[in-house]
């Protein structure tokens, strides 16, 4: 099947996008009953929790104020909660950044080397605002840009459900994440949308009945499979009428979007080898600017899916745990001018664990200034959803990291940005775990706050006048 | 000193630094975690315990202490768990069957596979993701999209109206391709649903068989392999005919089975032993499908997807050697180990001495004998790359990859982070010109080191002179002569008698020989074939596989041919 990808952004309509989503993928016909939907409707609270990672945690006396690596949050800052004085005692155990990898956005101490102590919070929220799934295509995402790092596929997962287990593994390439978001609508993109027979729409139908039926049929008491089997082939019905279920609801809520734009697909930029999708490739050097391109092509995605109510649960990383590629490139900010990045050290290794905090400094202001980018992505003015708020006003984007300073527990510096009007901005300094802060994500959408009781990690309680 | 110099001893800190925390956190993690002899209190290393390994074979409980070979005893099932076909398994059932093969683009909407013990076709690992269920959605509409229906059409029945007997016969055909057996009447009943809605709809017949064949790729039984695991009473059976069939040709050819294959299972013949072996030697036959399996059997086992992807002509060489030592030459698997045959690309011999007996577009093959540092499979640079994941050269890494791929011991804690500040002072006080070995003996030499890297850094004494990019160097990288010399204790071995040896070729060869490796590499191969851990009961089929290894000539058919005709391949069990 050819599919036509337009260089340039066409517009398209959530009706078609959403035809497109569902007969391409599922055959599901629109239903009868529609149903008016509104995103923004919702935005009290935010209808998106989206968690953002960055990579080998922040020095401490570099999380005091806007002048170090945290100065592009300056224009956000107003609206930005600022958590300084961060740790998680509960994330050592053995090893180190893999072994950090299942607490990240957790808040819960992990189970073990590759199962988390719970689910991520993102997964938390998903589940209780939405039992049966999100009313969007996808239910959620992750992906982002790393570099590998030993034998531990942990440091690349950021999304975790309740049983420790993995929620989602992570897309990589700028290309996969477009065919994840847009593959499936890209061939409908300029089609007239054709209206369907009830016939029509009854044989569309009879195609995922039938494939429901199958499993159905071997998941239940009569099935002639053994328990172990019964629970994988369950696990695939349950995926299949999450798929279902969103798209019922999806076509249910047809509506125009403002600024829901097909994307053209993006060209990988070329790193310094092939892109490896085994989630182990081998550190080697990296161009500093091929890094960039490829995170914010993934930013650009996002926000154009967000915009397209794609989906509302998400994971994007700016580097996995434990990240350590030799970037090379120059890079100047915040006064120094530096080629710090112009050599063949890693930042991890040679200027994180071997103590250069000014190297450090210029390269986690790089980091920042990226998460920034995609924070105003969200938030570009242009496109404003029904309430009058930007994207990023719609959502809670949760930023985080795995350390404080060279693999230290103490000091791991957390944000909150976007959510208008659900939280206090401001900088918290009192002493709080990563649990609190996981817990104060849940309250702003009047989710129980209740991360630490599976692992009995004894929080420090709410944090103090974000509320 | 010049730019490149500078960053060369930088680069080489760097590693150095990082082998030695590595090294010490492992270190002090196995002291601290898993003491060796409780009763007899902390363990210390003997004086001359320095790049000697512990010959005594330690009692159960401890991380990779004693050598691992196979028992005589009592074969029995484990307990089923039904697998899903691989993302390679897919991708061929779907060219083979259908003749649609998928752009890599279209390929990317199914997620890799995840591994255990490093490979990547184990059913207790395969997950299903919401990506599965929007991908194998997607992918139906697209290959049925693809697919010339009209000769499909005629090929499964010849059905031309959209009539429920017609419907049925090309239900039925497709069905046998698809689902690797028969249909029940259930399921016809199933599908027809999708005839009559297209019927009501005013669909034509490829419309029908169109949206049928979408939900049939979706459906559990093309995408798992179904075998009936619940009986009236917990027991153990022989798999069918059908059962058979797929698993001869997933273990085969990574694929469903073909025509003639499916014949025999309709005549009931595979549940003959017989019948099966030829069956068995047709499939081996046909290389082109048949070299797939081992393609991937070899790039999991020998941890070859870590190698630098700009490596990749030099990792493609390692994979076709190892199936062209298999399936061209018949060359006893073992003997891989110490063969004196390589393929390289051409510019890579050039750089290692070697003159190229044959020279083919993608690569060289070229004679080693008489080479200090080309003996068998594991000396290829390709699989030395493999070994510290493209690093920097590193004993501790090597080590741990030896012990690991080739002795089956996996269960060496990773070193804990709060003990980080005595792993950085060990680190700090590492003399700056200390090569690999003389790293790898101090650290043999500290008592608590020791009693985990004992355990696993001798194995790569022999390595030593292989650089970062797999090439033998006689130079190591402080200017010292590198050394290769060391001991392969019997008790890591499994062999009589510890092996002393002064070359890689005298290491490969001991290791050759060694029962323990042996033992892991028949394991490895029964395994994968099984898709799935062995349990307690079914470890005597590895006494078993050795035993009928050792009668022949230990070429991988005979071991193929032992597996599938074991019972740990005919028969499962019923709960």
């Amino acid at each position: 099947m050819k599919r036509r990808h337009s260089a340039r952004p066409s517009k398209i309509g959530r009706r078609l996008m959403l035809k497109g989503a569902g007969s391409v993928a599922l055959g599901i016909p629109f239903l009868e009953e529609m149903t008016p939907r509104s995103v923004a409707a919702q935005s009290n609270p935010p209808p998106r929790l989206l968690t953002t990672f960055f990579p080998l945690g922040l020095d401490p006396s570099f999380q005091k104020d806007l002048t170090g690596p945290l100065e592009p949050y300056a224009p956000l800052a107003q609206r930005m909660a600022m958590f300084n004085n961060v740790s998680a005692p509960y994330a050592g155990g053995g090893g180190a950044h893999c072994e950090v990898s299942p607490v990240v956005f957790v808040g819960e101490a992990k189970r073990g080397a590759q199962n988390s102590g719970g689910a991520s919070i993102e997964q938390v929220v998903k589940k209780q605002l939405h039992p049966n799934g999100p009313p969007t295509p996808i239910a959620q995402m992750s992906t982002g840009i790393w570099w590998g790092r030993n034998n531990c596929m942990t440091g690349q997962l950021r999304s975790w459900n309740e049983d420790g287990s993995i929620a989602e593994t992570p897309l990589r390439r700028p290309s996969a994440v477009f065919e994840r978001l847009f593959g499936a609508v890209a061939p409908m993109a300029g089609a007239t949308p054709d209206v369907l027979s009830l016939e029509e729409k009854n044989a569309r139908r009879s195609v995922l009945d039938t494939v429901l039926l199958q499993y159905n049929k071997l998941r239940g008491p009569a099935s002639y499979l053994g328990e172990r089997s019964k629970q994988k082939i369950d696990v695939h019905f349950q995926r299949l009428r999450e798929v279902e279920q969103q798209l019922a609801s999806i076509e249910a809520g047809l509506q125009q979007t403002i600024g829901c734009q097909l994307p053209g697909k993006p060209v990988d930029p070329m790193p310094h080898r092939p892109w490896d999708d085994s989630y182990n490739d081998p550190i080697g050097t990296v161009q500093l600017d091929i890094h960039q391109r490829a995170f914010r092509m993934h930013a650009d995605l996002w926000a154009m899916a967000l915009r397209c109510d794609l989906f509302r649960f998400g994971s994007l990383m700016f580097g996995s745990t434990g990240d350590n590629p030799s970037f090379a490139g120059e890079y100047a900010a915040i006064g120094q001018q530096n080629t710090f990045l112009n050599t063949n050290l890693t930042v991890h290794t040679d200027s994180i664990h071997g103590g250069d905090r000014e190297v450090a400094r210029l390269y986690q202001h790089w980091v920042q200034s990226n998460i920034v980018y995609f924070l105003n992505q969200l938030d570009d003015p242009q496109f404003l959803e029904a309430n009058g708020n930007t994207v990023l006003d719609n959502s809670l984007v949760v930023i985080g990291t795995e350390y404080g300073w060279n693999h230290s527990l103490e000091d791991i510096f957390h944000a909150f940005a976007g959510a208008k009007g659900s939280f206090s901005p401001g900088w918290y300094s009192a002493p709080q775990l990563t649990a609190d802060v996981m817990n104060a994500a849940l309250t702003v959408f009047g989710v129980p706050a209740t991360i630490g009781e599976k692992t009995n990690v004894q929080g420090r309680a709410e944090v103090a006048g974000l509320f | 000193m010049g730019r490149a110099q500078r960053f060369g001893r930088a680069r080489l800190f760097v590693a150095r630094r990082t082998v030695a925390v590595l090294a010490c956190g492992l270190m002090l993690a196995c002291a601290a975690g898993a003491p060796p002899n409780e009763a007899a209190g902390p363990w210390v290393p003997p004086a001359d315990a320095v790049g000697v390994m512990p010959s005594g074979a330690p009692g159960p409980g401890r991380p990779g202490t004693s050598p691992v070979v196979a028992q005589p005893g009592q074969f029995s099932p484990g307990s089923p768990v039904v697998r899903r076909l691989t993302k390679d398994e897919y991708l061929y059932t779907i060219a083979d069957r259908l003749g649609v093969v998928l752009t890599e683009g279209q390929r990317a909407q199914i997620p890799e596979e995840l591994s255990v013990e490093d490979l990547t076709n184990q059913a207790t690992s395969q997950t299903v993701l919401g990506q599965h269920a929007l991908g194998y959605a997607l992918l139906a509409k697209l290959v049925a999209d693809q697919l010339d229906l009209p000769a499909f059409l005629l090929a499964h029945g010849g059905c031309s109206d959209p009539s429920p007997e017609c419907f049925g016969s090309f239900f039925r055909a497709a069905a046998l391709s698809l689902f690797r057996r028969p249909a029940t009447d259930d399921e016809l009943q199933d599908f027809s649903q999708i005839r009559s809605a297209g019927v009501a709809a005013g669909w034509t017949v490829e419309q029908i068989a169109q949206a049928t064949l979408e939900a049939m790729l979706q459906a559990p039984q093309f995408l798992y392999r179904l075998e009936r695991e619940r009986g009236d009473v917990p027991s153990v059976r022989a798999a069918t005919s059908f059962e058979v069939a797929s698993r001869l040709s997933y273990l085969v050819w990574s694929s469903a089975p073909d025509d003639e294959l499916l014949g025999a299972a309709q005549a009931d013949s595979l549940v003959d032993p017989v019948e099966m072996r030829e069956q068995l030697n047709r499939l081996l036959a046909n290389v082109e499908r048949s070299r797939r399996p081992t393609a991937r059997f070899v790039t999991d086992w020998l941890g070859l997807s870590g190698v630098a992807a700009e490596a990749a002509p030099l990792t493609a060489t390692a994979i076709a050697l190892y199936q062209d030592e298999l399936w061209l030459q018949d060359t006893p698997l073992f003997d891989l180990l110490a063969s004196t045959r390589t393929y390289l690309p051409a510019e890579v011999g050039a750089q290692l001495g070697l003159t190229a007996v044959a020279t083919l577009p993608t690569h060289s093959t070229f004679d080693t004998a008489g080479h200090p540092g080309m003996v068998g499979l594991l000396t290829h640079p390709a699989v030395i790359q493999a070994m510290a994941r493209s690093g920097a050269p590193s004993m501790v890494k090597r080590g741990l990859f030896l012990k690991r791929q080739l002795f089956c011991q996996t269960d060496i804690p990773d070193p804990p982070e709060t003990l980080r500040t005595e792993i950085d002072a060990f680190s700090a006080n590492l003399p700056a010109d200390a090569s690999e070995r003389d790293g790898a003996e101090l650290r043999l030499g500290a008592a608590g080191c020791a009693v985990c890297h004992s355990l696993f850094e001798p194995l790569a004494f022999a390595f030593e002179p292989f650089d970062a990019g797999g090439l033998y160097q006689q130079v190591g990288d402080n200017g010292k002569a590198a050394r290769s010399d060391g001991v392969l204790a019997a008790g890591v071995s499994g062999a009589q008698q510890d092996t002393p040896f002064q070359t890689v070729g005298e290491f490969v060869a001991a290791l050759r020989q060694s029962p323990a490796v042996q033992h892991c590499v028949i394991q490895k191969h029964l395994q994968w074939a099984i898709g799935r851990p062995l349990e307690p009961q079914e470890e005597p089929a590895l006494a078993d596989l050795a035993a009928a290894f050792a009668r022949g000539n230990g070429t991988y058919h005979e071991l193929m041919d032992g597996i599938v005709t074991h019972a740990a391949f005919r028969e499962l069990r019923v709960e």
